[in-house]
């Protein structure tokens, strides 16, 4: 019996260790999204109004005055920084013509809520678009055991379409 | 013999009474402390028990919480960067991020350039977050040291030496022969007034409210006799609701027979 409880924790245990870590480069990431040329990183401050409406959508002040984002005609990629619980979750997110292209998580240091790197959860948030009222224009299924994991995905979302809003590719969308 | 029957459980009644009463008078202040800190437990994350520090020495010493062992410090310009054991102050603001190592700090252009484990962190002399760079060049290393080259770049030594500017734009790789050009920062003596002062924000920010109101709760705040009396304390509450329950099936049964 005790064997077999030893063995379910060391299951159990390798599982979390091995949902925690770096799923990919946020370099790769991006070099990724432009095919092995991406563009010249560039600079957006969050200051006055953009401050502002980030700390509203994140529901606390930025942790930095500078975002560093990537852009190429109508898409934009940003890899953003949110924590679930206690620590900072890495999302990749590509912004094409005010719609969200493509979500991934890049690095996850929490010990719960690893499951919304899964595509399956990823993908619900493909071709969203942000509301008047800077939400998102669709609902976003949970995952139980992951609230806060999931809750940080959504206001990254959110946060990389107003982001894209600001930049110069938001003009060139048709 | 009918009239003694009746009197027996009447004395035993009354005894059962005073029992009941003592032992609610002795757990009142338990019910009190457990109710109260209970409550604030329940709410922690809109309290923000977990975010909010106690900074009174005599808790901190109660809690043995020891002052700082390792401190390292540099100057950029007027301003002082210093890592106290895994906590980064520019001057006595703490910035937010826990880092294992200091490789040094410069002042360029208005902007405090630190470098700290594999992460370059540019920052406001108020201490605000411009920008963290966690990889250079698209790869984690830790910073050996960093240093001027002029007045707009400056340079990484990662077992290369990497020069680049305040946008991060471009990336330079220099000759290790091009090193006596660069001005390096090197560690630096910290005003023994502020150092205390980060000796004292440090432990300051260690001991959580949400940590001493569950110590309060479960009695770990006097060790282990703290633990014990709060054992106590619920033997006694559970005597309680088995007495009050046992009075009320006695009044129950005298009531039934005097019908």
């Amino acid at each position: 019996m005790s064997r077999w409880l030893y063995l379910l924790f060391v299951c159990l245990f390798s599982l979390s260790a091995h949902a925690r870590g770096t799923y990919q480069e946020p370099s790769a990431f991006i070099n990724e999204v432009f095919d092995g040329t991406p563009p010249a990183a560039k600079r957006l401050w969050l200051t006055g109004e953009l401050k502002q409406s980030t700390t509203a959508i994140l529901n606390h002040p930025p942790s930095s005055l500078r975002v560093r984002y990537w852009g190429l005609n109508s898409r934009t990629a940003w890899v953003l920084e949110e924590i679930g619980k206690e620590k900072p979750i890495t999302v990749g997110i590509v912004v094409d013509k005010g719609r969200i292209e493509r979500v991934k998580v890049l690095v996850f240091r929490e010990s719960r809520g690893w499951e919304v790197r899964h595509d399956f959860f990823t993908n619900q948030f493909v071709d969203a678009a942000l509301t008047n009222t800077r939400e998102l224009d669709r609902d976003i299924d949970g995952i139980s055991g992951a609230t806060l994991s999931v809750r940080a995905l959504k206001k990254l979302s959110r946060l990389a379409l107003h982001l894209h809003q600001h930049t110069p590719f938001a003009n060139d969308a048709p | 013999m009918t009239r003694h029957k009746h009197k027996k459980p009447l004395i035993k009644l009354r005894s059962l009474y005073l029992w009941h009463r003592y032992i609610g008078v002795s757990a009142a202040l338990f019910v009190l402390v457990l109710a109260v800190t209970g409550l604030f437990l329940n709410h922690t994350e809109q309290l923000e028990l977990d975010n909010s520090y106690i900074s009174e020495t005599w808790l901190l010493d109660w809690y043995d919480i020891e002052p700082p062992q390792r401190i390292i410090n540099y100057s950029a310009g007027q301003h002082t960067v210093t890592l106290v054991e895994d906590r980064l102050y520019i001057n006595t603001q703490a910035v937010a991020g826990h880092y294992e190592s200091l490789a040094g700090a410069i002042l360029l252009q208005d902007i405090i350039v630190v470098a700290a484990d594999s992460h370059v962190l540019l920052l406001t002399q108020s201490g605000e977050l411009v920008e963290n760079l966690s990889s250079i060049n698209g790869t984690r290393q830790n910073i050996g040291a960093i240093g001027q080259h002029s007045d707009t770049k400056f340079v990484l030594d990662t077992g290369t030496l990497t020069m680049t500017d305040l946008d991060f734009s471009h990336w330079q790789t220099l000759r290790l022969k091009d090193r006596h050009a660069i001005q390096w920062s090197v560690p630096d003596s910290l005003a023994e007034q502020r150092r205390q002062r980060l000796v004292h924000h440090y432990r300051a920010s260690t001991l959580t409210l949400e940590r001493l109101i569950l110590d309060l709760h479960s009695g770990r705040v006097l060790g282990n006799v703290g633990v014990f009396i709060m054992d106590l304390a619920a033997i006694l509450l559970c005597l309680l609701s088995l007495s009050g329950l046992w009075i009320w099936l006695q009044q129950r049964r005298k009531h039934q027979n005097r019908r």
